[in-house]
């Protein structure tokens, strides 16, 4: 015994210890088990001796009916490696190789490594690769009963039936408009909707706003910004006249400024994910991200319908030749796919096909949020909890994106984004190959005079005639070089050339194939999306979306423009219209906005218009906590976003660059983003710009102070409302950032020049910063500073500062 | 000349504020103002057994065969070409090929009473083996940087995840009314950068703070926008400005929550104002405890004065301190690829502060509810890479170590195989890891959850077991 002892290693040392005496004996006994095919007594005798306490030692802790039945996979009878676990049959008998349990005691490479708290002994390994090459002889019997008990598959969550009942997965119904006695509120729909349930619950709205808090308000929802005074005395003048009219007046006027789509376009972009680096491990700068913000911007702007702008994000690539030949649409539509591309990848990961899947994981669940309002990301390793959304229809939506390429290909180490030359206009795209076919044709002289050079002799200056040559030629393509900007691209996917349906990943694990699952949409949609052959199916994808009777998709989206306006979605929770979220306050509110959405071309600008002329949107703040105000009987308070404060900050110091779109991140021109130079970019930018704040560069890795402490939205997720906290660091940065500092020196800069006395000065700060005259407290204590400060250089800029750390510069009210 | 000035009871200028801080008011009614004391009411689970943590971390990969882990057979079979199972090339193209043995660069000797074998790479910490518990089983996910340094502090290494810090936070709350209970010294922007002290979709009270950054020099570094930003006394003036423009506001809306929050925030940044510098200021330590830490101008000053900050941080109340020893590159500090012997480098600057560390808390009576961690993100391979002069990341077995905070001193937890390549003898996966350490600071990782997009998130996932033998 000794003597066989010193052979082993250490770890069968240890495992036969845990196993206690019986093992030992049993693993000894194992060179006097015969090598032939034995009787079944011998088997049975040769389980009982060695199989048997090992799967007691090593396995049965997590594989069997007494502990756990982990993946799925009972060892304590021989029914249950028969029919094995989620992964399938555990043991093919005889064929040690192709027996996942085999492989898995192995450690082999692409299968689980078991036990997962320590590898079984070499000798412990043979004695079961033996057993199994024998035939796998196990004597036990009973049954693990039917399979599917043990296997994903069987419904938790709602039935795909049971879901089309749901009401966010309903059609869409068609309510009549509620009769509301008070005449003001009966002529608008949404009034009716509103003041009925008010009446219902004895609730009395409140009075329209006063017009100066209207104007704050209207302005800084439509655009972002504060109104001038100047522009808040005009709309107060004017609705003295008439208030509906001056409303109306208003909203035209902003939803025709390019700030409406800086703007609105924000809000997608939170949805979006936007973002000009990808994080992640290794973060790499997109370039090209730029193109994509500017092409929500633009698409706001010009109000393009729903379905279009649905169907450039999510199959822009195969739309882009599509019955057109305006070059701006077809560009359009490849930058717009950039939304697929977007994401936080960890383009380091060094398992490629898991990166594969972990792109369309985070593809699924950015689509998912963002148009269905549902978390589709829960179904990747097994059916969704509560939403009729299962393990299969995941891999039928995974397979539409396993079928299109999101990575330049699967063997860089670091891996790399798609990009696509855009068309250029006819001149400079001719003028362009020109300089490409005159570059090449240097280039290679320059390579020819390279061989040359060594066998001819200096001349008297010491210079060969072909050095002479090379220095011209470098000169030429240097010129040919700069003589163009570079080639514009844009970041893109495409279809992929093996257009496949996808098989089921065992619980979400990507080398752990079950399955295939035909593409498409989840059942519960009751949708064939008829993909054709060679497709990827995002098109259809697409255009289901965008089709006006899905229901789902214009809900999701009616609430969220209710929720952008009014500061809470008629469904709360505006990224989750799952058995989880909440369910509408109004449901036929919900469902006459999406019908009403359809009727105008299901185009953004109407339904804004449409809100924002509601007396229920122009009513005074609700008094009291915001979760007593779930029927709106009073305005909803709002924080500004941290977007609203720097952008505000800066129009109230006369700072803010107002131009629009174009490249943002000074440098990037032309880096390769998978430079670490371009890294450096980002970890070393200087953030001193002054343009509106959604044109700040939008690094992963990297956020100006401000952004970080007022709550951006996170940057890696797609985002539907922004939380708000109320932190120490934001009155550190209020009181004490250089940039807050600069612009208050710059506001008070213009309140002195802009205004004569004391008095006039006062006023001119309060209403720069909170487009409202200051109450008399505010004026008293502004006084009594300015005659303490008295001559103090600074005292203006303080004062501008004070304002802009007091509660309602940062509330709208 | 001075003019009254209306002045809300709500609103405290910073002197009277510091005045009621002297007094000891954290337990008064501002706490209900005061939003970190009402959003950590989840734990804790279990009887604690530390209070607070200090994670040391070596950014880029320790090799644990030339410090922890010592294994003979590299020795013995130096230079021999063996089929090893690279994980890069496996996860890669499915295929391994032959890799050439590299013995350690350092000599192992056992240490202290308990004999724990540390190599002279770190002559500081064989000093004090004996208050160490060395894991030498841990493995991990992620086989690059990226990937496996977001999987040691979020538990993820390619989902968003909030990070272990946030739900310390989150779970624990903070100890103190003057600092975050999470900060993290001189962070990375790479390899993850923010998401490593992020909250992802925790509430974001409880992000970790950064104090200065990686590539910045440690005595330069402090928390952002906490230098006033005008002098006395025009910045008393402003204060009291500022309290009677918000009390005028506040008449306007009595018993707004929203409103008394802002409010309530910036007397706490006024606390941070004044507590917080005399926190972060070293010139208070004797100069023994400066040479012991190594704050000399030499190789050690840096790492040195982070680490006797983290100490001060601890003893001001903060919940948890991570002091990164790191830079902005993708290929960390210890990251030696190419050149082994440049541990030696990192070691100089880190060896000497890290033992101090462990001496200063114990000798205070700070280590018995401190726990220490020192680790990487992943351990090294124990043959050449590519066959060359370093070694590459390696994630199926290394070593970390734990002192104090109820874990067992002096000893030694689970085995690599014969190589120190793959943990195979009590493996602790990282998930292990962070179950274990919650479980010491009294939070149950299964209960300490999140809801987030329709579900119930933890830091260990679906898996994660506390190892409860690492415990004293």
């Amino acid at each position: 015994m000794a003597a066989r002892r010193s052979v082993w290693s250490r770890g069968a040392a240890v495992a036969a210890a845990i196993a206690g005496g019986a093992l030992w004996f049993a693993v000894g006994s194992f060179p006097s088990l015969p090598a032939a095919e034995p009787g079944p007594a011998a088997v049975d005798e040769g389980f009982a001796d060695t199989i048997a306490p090992l799967l007691a030692a090593r396995c049965l802790a997590c594989h069997s009916a007494d502990h756990e039945i982990n993946g799925g996979l009972r060892l304590d009878l021989r029914d249950g490696w028969v029919q094995g676990g989620d992964s399938g049959p555990a043991i093919v008998p005889g064929e040690p190789d192709q027996s996942l349990l085999v492989r898995a005691i192995r450690w082999d490479p692409g299968a689980p490594q078991m036990p997962p708290d320590g590898k079984l002994a070499a000798e412990e390994i043979a004695i079961i690769e033996a057993w199994v090459r024998r035939g796998a002889h196990d004597p036990r019997g009973g049954s693990i009963g039917p399979r599917s008990r043990l296997l994903p598959g069987a419904t938790k969550g709602m039935t795909a039936e049971e879901g089309r009942r749901f009401w966010s997965f309903a059609p869409l119904s068609d309510p009549a408009l509620p009769e509301v006695a008070d005449p003001d509120w009966n002529r608008d729909p949404i009034d009716r909707f509103i003041r009925a349930r008010l009446d219902a619950a004895g609730l009395l709205p409140q009075a329209e706003a006063l017009p100066e808090v209207l104007a704050r308000r209207i302005t800084e929802d439509l655009t972002g910004l504060p109104p001038t005074p100047e522009e808040t005395d005009a709309f107060v003048a004017a609705h003295a006249r008439d208030p509906d009219g001056a409303v109306a007046e208003l909203v035209d006027r902003l939803l025709a400024d390019p700030a409406f789509g800086e703007r609105f376009g924000r809000h997608w972009l939170d949805l979006a994910r936007f973002a000009e680096s990808s994080g992640g491990g290794r973060t790499l700068l997109f370039k090209d991200a730029w193109r994509y913000r500017d092409w929500v911007v633009a698409a706001v702007n010009a109000d393009i319908a729903f379905d279009r702008f649905v169907a450039a994000q999510l199959a822009g690539d195969l739309l882009a030749a599509d019955g057109t030949a305006d070059p701006a649409v077809v560009e359009g539509n490849l930058v717009a796919t950039g939304f697929l591309a977007l994401g936080p990848t960890n383009y380091e990961e060094q398992d490629k096909a898991q990166l594969r899947f972990d792109i369309i994981d985070e593809q699924l669940e950015t689509i998912g949020r963002t148009f269905l309002g549902l978390s589709i990301g829960c179904s990747r390793c097994h059916d969704h909890p509560y939403d009729p959304i299962t393990h299969a229809d995941y891999h039928a939506l995974a397979g539409i994106l396993s079928s299109t390429k999101t990575l330049l290909n699967e063997t860089d180490n670091v891996a790399r984004w798609i990009t696509r030359p855009l068309p250029e206009p006819a001149l400079i795209a001719s003028r362009r190959a020109e300089i490409d076919t005159a570059t090449a044709r240097l280039k290679a002289e320059r390579t020819k005079l390279k061989k040359e050079t060594a066998d001819t002799p200096p001349n008297a200056d010491g210079v060969t005639p072909a050095a002479a040559r090379s220095a011209e030629i470098e000169a030429e393509i240097g010129r040919l070089g700069a003589e163009l900007p570079p080639r514009p691209t844009a970041m893109i996917v495409e279809d992929r050339a093996d257009v496949a349906d996808t098989s089921i990943r065992v619980r979400g694990i990507e080398k752990n194939r079950g399955r295939v699952v035909p593409r498409g949409m989840p059942e519960v949609f009751a949708v064939d999306l008829a993909i054709p052959t060679g497709s990827s199916g995002r098109r259809e994808l697409a255009a289901w979306i965008g089709r006006p009777n899905a229901a789902l998709p214009r809900r999701v989206l009616v609430n969220r423009v209710w929720g952008w306006l009014l500061g809470r979605g008629i469904v709360p929770t505006v990224d989750n219209f799952g058995v989880s979220g909440d369910p509408p306050s109004h449901p036929e509110l919900l469902d006459w906005l999406a019908r009403r959405f359809i009727a105008t071309g299901s185009r953004l600008k109407p339904l804004v218009r449409e809100i924002v002329l509601s007396r229920t949107y122009r009513q005074a703040a609700a008094e009291g906590p915001a979760d007593g105000n779930r029927l709106w009987s009073g305005a909803v308070r709002r924080r500004l976003d941290a977007e609203q404060i720097r952008d505000g900050l800066l129009a109230a110091a006369g700072l803010l660059d107002r131009s629009v779109g174009g490249l943002s991140i000074i440098g990037a021109g032309d880096i390769d983003a998978n430079d670490t130079a371009a890294q450096s970019i980002e970890y070393g930018y200087v953030f001193d710009d002054v343009r509106r704040s959604v044109y700040t560069p939008a690094f992963r890795n990297r956020r100006p102070v401000l952004y970080e402490v007022f709550d951006l939205a996170d940057i890696n997720a797609s985002t539907g409302t922004r939380t708000t906290s109320t932190v120490a660091s934001q009155a550190l940065f209020l009181a004490n950032d250089p940039f807050v500092v600069a612009a208050c020196r710059a506001v008070a800069g213009r309140v002195v020049a802009e205004a004569g006395s004391g008095e006039a000065r006062i006023e001119r700060a309060f209403r720069l910063l909170l487009a409202r005259r200051p109450s008399a407290g505010e004026r008293e204590a502004a006084t009594a500073f300015l005659a303490r400060t008295d001559g103090e250089s600074e005292a203006w800029s303080v004062l501008c500062q004070s304002i802009v750390s007091s509660p309602d510069f940062r509330f709208l009210d | 000349m001075t003019a009254p000035v209306a002045v809300s009871p709500l609103v405290l200028s910073r002197r009277a504020a510091l005045g009621r801080a002297g007094c000891g008011f954290g337990a008064l009614a501002w706490a209900g103002l005061n939003a970190r004391h009402a959003a950590a009411t989840i734990g804790p689970h279990l009887p604690l057994r530390a209070k607070r943590m200090i994670f040391l971390f070596m950014a880029g990969g320790v090799s644990q065969v030339d410090s922890f882990d010592p294994k003979p057979r590299l020795t013995t079979d130096d230079g021999k070409q063996m089929p090893f199972g690279d994980l890069r090339s496996l996860a890669k193209t499915g295929k391994s090929p032959p890799q050439r043995v590299m013995k350690p660069l350092w000599k192992f000797s056992r240490r202290g009473e308990s004999g724990l074998w540390v190599s002279d790479l770190f002559p500081a910490m064989a000093e004090i083996a004996d208050d160490l518990c060395v894991v030498r089983s841990l493995h991990t996910e992620g086989i690059a940087h990226g990937p496996a340094t977001l999987f040691l502090h979020c538990g993820a290494t390619t989902a968003v995840r909030p990070s272990l810090g946030a739900w310390l936070d989150y779970g624990l709350g903070t100890e103190n009314d003057d600092l975050p209970g999470f900060v993290s010294l001189s962070p990375s922007l790479g390899n993850g950068g923010p998401r490593n002290l992020g909250t992802a979709f925790l509430p974001p009270i409880h992000q970790g703070t950064a104090i200065g950054r990686a590539g910045v020099p440690a005595r330069e570094s402090g928390i952002r926008n906490l230098a006033p930003s005008r002098g006395e006394p025009l910045a008393a003036a402003g204060r009291e400005l500022l309290a009677g423009i918000s009390a005028a506001q506040a008449a306007e809306r009595p018993g707004d929550a929203e409103l008394e929050a802002v409010i309530a925030a910036g007397e706490l940044a006024a606390r941070m104002e004044a507590v917080a510098p005399r926190v972060l200021d070293l010139a208070g330590e004797t100069a023994e405890t400066l040479a012991l830490y190594g704050i000399d101008g030499g190789p050690a000053d840096n790492f040195g004065r982070q680490c006797l900050l983290a100490r001060r941080l601890c003893e001001a109340g903060v919940r948890f301190v991570q002091v990164n020893y790191t830079d902005n590159s993708n290929n960390p500090a210890w990251d030696q690829h190419s050149d082994m012997p440049r541990h030696a480098v990192h070691a100089r600057a880190t060896d000497q502060p890290v033992a101090a560390l462990v001496r200063d808390l114990k000798r205070r009576g700070l280590l018995d509810d401190t726990i220490v961690w020192w680790g990487s993100e992943f351990g090294r391979t124990p043959y050449a890479q590519d066959n060359g002069t370093g070694r590459d990341h390696n994630p199926a077995g290394f070593t970390v170590w734990l002192a104090g905070g109820g874990f067992r001193a002096g000893h030694a937890h689970g085995e690599t195989d014969d190589y120190g390549h793959h943990a195979v003898v009590d493996r602790v996966h990282m998930h292990d890891l962070h179950a274990t350490l919650l479980a010491a600071l009294g939070l149950d990782h299964t209960r300490l959850t999140f809801r987030h997009a329709g579900r119930d998130h933890r830091l260990t996932d679906v898996a994660g077991r506390v190892e409860n033998r690492l415990f004293a």
